[in-house]
């Protein structure tokens, strides 16, 4: 499904140029779940930016393939067209711009991409009450604005909502758990479980062992200074909670 | 006319035109006062403080030629009172509906303020014949009033007064369309105690076209005047508001936005006087510039001493679209008075990198992201506009933005 193949980035321009991405190798089936973990600073929400093509982070060597077709080559719409998902770490206020109008142009604008045709309102509109009703967010909620006013925990249900509207492919979820209560972790991480399927694979991004009691993994890999130094089954995240990543680091070094 | 011609200093022949223009008109002691006031300064330049962004002299003369159709969202109104101001003069129904009343004047008073408003004082002083429209509100008018302005052909100049008897309310929707020539039209509006004005501006234009509008608002003691503007800019299009807070309580909320493509110049400006305590004014000015396209906010809060408990606020937010978009903006309060609360905020910027990359992840291509954050930007300064034109205007922000990608 997902295939990173010694992957090379970096972020910056000139002499504030630096190298994030350092050879990266990693390869997530469809019908897999697979953890990111990683100390502050290995390079975490760059692979996610990088993956999903913001401009700012340059490609300096390396493949990423989704189903065969060359993810780098593409314009950010164009990934998520393709089936690439980001819920962000930090999701961004659009004032002015309504949840369900900012949901349906971007279905309708990836369903264009696609050549698919676009959904009708009543469809939209029963699908919307549907997930927004499994994700306790009110047909209030969707009404206001994307994320402006919405607490930490809102704004994660909000991406998962979106993600559940959208039906991607492939979710990369960027420290997904941050800012979330034990009560929100559960209905997000639900909603991520819900999503699991056979054709569809997971990147999970995090820095505590905590979300993936909720999200278990198939595989968990340990990301430092850029590169992938560790993978394992389940046990390594935790161990990774008991040891923190100083144990295994040194190991891998 | 070799009295007028003294009457400037270095006349350029664009005045020398407007000149002449005047002389053919019924002579009287009014049009000569406003055509004086208008000849004192002449076609104001940059060297004229606040005309130092727009230099009409040096945006004359504009083409006789230019688009003869251009359209107006106002025209989904309702059943309005429409009245007509074009090339054959002023065009009004027949018959009017209760509280409202029509009276075509050929000797009005001189314009308030003319000194300081050359372009408005040449528009009273070349006003057609007979020269002024006075319209009275003087009970409940069921429907709304709609002035359209449509300029074409080289000169076009046109005044109108309306007059709110006290405790009476009207909207009124003013499109103002230059599809080429010269332009300066003037609007008046005086609201006797507790009256109400709700004020909707529409304006669009042709790039033959240098295009004036001015109006002049007298709030008396809680009279109050709502003012939304959606405007596209012409050659050189100036939008000049003056509200005067005569009485104690009065409110004027003078909100507005622009979207501003290449070549087209925008000059939003506006001076608030509180003469009176306890008034309360408020603005929210925001537009969006492309490349090769210039915005121009000029507001002024004036407040006397005796205004005390004034409550003003004045914001303009500007978004330049890609480099080569200019964005002028001089917001200035002056106050006199030390029990007040008035304060401004403006900003010009870009869009959010982090918001057009969110709609971009999510599957929205680039320039249905920047035209769907710019509406997003600007919508809040048009949430005012009454609710019967408030999705068209956004409508048609939204199709300019699609147009302009």
């Amino acid at each position: 499904m997902l295939k990173i193949e010694n992957l090379a980035a970096e972020v910056g321009e000139g002499d504030d140029t630096k190298q994030l991405i350092k050879g990266l190798s990693l390869e997530v089936p469809a019908g897999e779940v697979h953890a990111i973990m990683g100390p502050n600073g290995a390079g975490k929400s760059t692979l996610s930016y990088v993956l999903t093509g913001r401009d700012g982070y340059e490609v300096t060597g390396g493949s990423v393939t989704l189903k065969g077709e060359d993810l780098l080559e593409m314009e950010p719409e164009e990934r998520a067209a393709a089936g690439v998902f980001l819920s962000f770490q930090y999701p961004v206020e659009i004032p002015g711009v309504p949840v369900m109008t900012f949901v349906r142009t971007a279905m309708n604008a990836q369903r264009k991409l696609r050549g698919e045709p676009e959904i009708s309102a009543p469809d939209f509109l029963k699908k919307a009450r549907e997930i927004g009703g499994k994700l306790k967010l009110t047909p209030e909620m969707l009404k206001r604005p994307v994320n402006v006013g919405f607490s930490g925990g809102e704004k994660k249900r909000l991406e998962i909502f979106q993600m559940m509207m959208l039906e991607p492919d492939f979710l990369i979820l960027d420290e997904t758990d941050s800012g979330l209560d034990i009560d929100a972790l559960k209905v997000v991480s639900d909603g991520v479980n819900a999503l699991r399927s056979p054709d569809r694979g997971m990147l999970v991004i995090t820095h505590y062992q905590r979300l993936l009691d909720h999200i278990q993994p198939d595989k968990v890999h340990v990301l430092a200074d850029g590169k992938i130094i560790a993978t394992g089954g389940p046990e390594l995240a935790l161990r990774l909670e008991k040891e923190g990543y100083d144990g295994v680091l040194s190991e891998a070094a | 006319m070799a009295a007028l011609k003294e009457l400037f200093r270095n006349p350029s022949p664009v005045e020398l035109d407007l000149a002449e223009a005047y002389t053919r008109l019924p002579r009287h002691g009014q049009r000569e006062r406003n055509f004086e006031a208008f000849a004192a300064t002449g076609l104001p330049t940059r060297r004229v403080e606040t005309w130092k962004y727009s230099d009409l002299r040096n945006a004359l003369p504009a083409s006789g030629e230019g688009v003869v159709e251009l359209t107006t969202p106002f025209s989904a109104l309702e059943n309005p009172v429409e009245i007509v101001f074009d090339e054959r003069g002023v065009t009004a129904p027949e018959s009017l509906p209760a509280g409202l009343k029509l009276s075509l004047v050929a000797d009005p008073r001189a314009l308030g303020g003319a000194e300081d408003l050359p372009v408005a004082a040449l528009g009273a002083a070349l006003a057609s014949n007979p020269s002024t429209v006075q319209l009275e509100v003087t009970g409940k008018v069921e429907r709304p009033l709609h002035l359209v302005f449509r300029a074409t052909g080289k000169g076009h100049f046109h005044r109108v007064s309306v007059l709110f008897r006290e405790g009476t309310e009207l909207s009124v929707f003013e499109s103002h369309l230059a599809g080429s020539g010269f332009s300066s039209c003037v609007t008046e509006y005086a609201l006797e105690a507790d009256a109400k004005l709700e004020r909707t501006m529409y304006q669009a234009a042709s790039l033959s076209a240098v295009q004036v509008f001015t109006a002049i608002v007298n709030l008396a003691a809680r009279a109050q005047i709502k003012q939304t503007s959606l405007g596209f800019g012409a050659k050189l299009c100036r939008n000049e508001t003056r509200v005067m807070h005569n009485g104690a309580e009065a409110r004027a909320e003078l909100n507005g936005a622009y979207l501003i493509a290449d070549s087209y110049h925008y000059d939003q400006t506006s001076h608030v006087r509180h003469s009176m305590p306890d008034c309360e004014t408020g603005q929210l000015v925001k537009g969006a510039v492309k490349d090769g396209g210039r915005a121009v906010f000029q507001g002024k809060f004036f407040v006397a001493r005796k205004a005390q408990k004034t409550a003003a606020e004045m914001t303009h937010n500007a978004l330049i679209l890609e480099n080569g978009g200019e964005v002028n903006a001089k917001p200035e309060l002056e106050i006199y008075a030390d029990d007040v609360e008035c304060a401004h905020g403006n900003t010009v910027g870009a869009l959010d990198d982090d918001a057009l990359f969110y709609l971009r992840q999510r599957g929205i291509p680039e320039v249905q992201a920047r035209a769907m954050l710019t509406q997003a930007f600007i919508a809040d300064a048009l949430d005012g506009a009454p609710e019967s034109v408030r999705e068209t205007l956004l409508e048609t922000a939204h199709s300019w933005l699609t147009d302009h990608q």
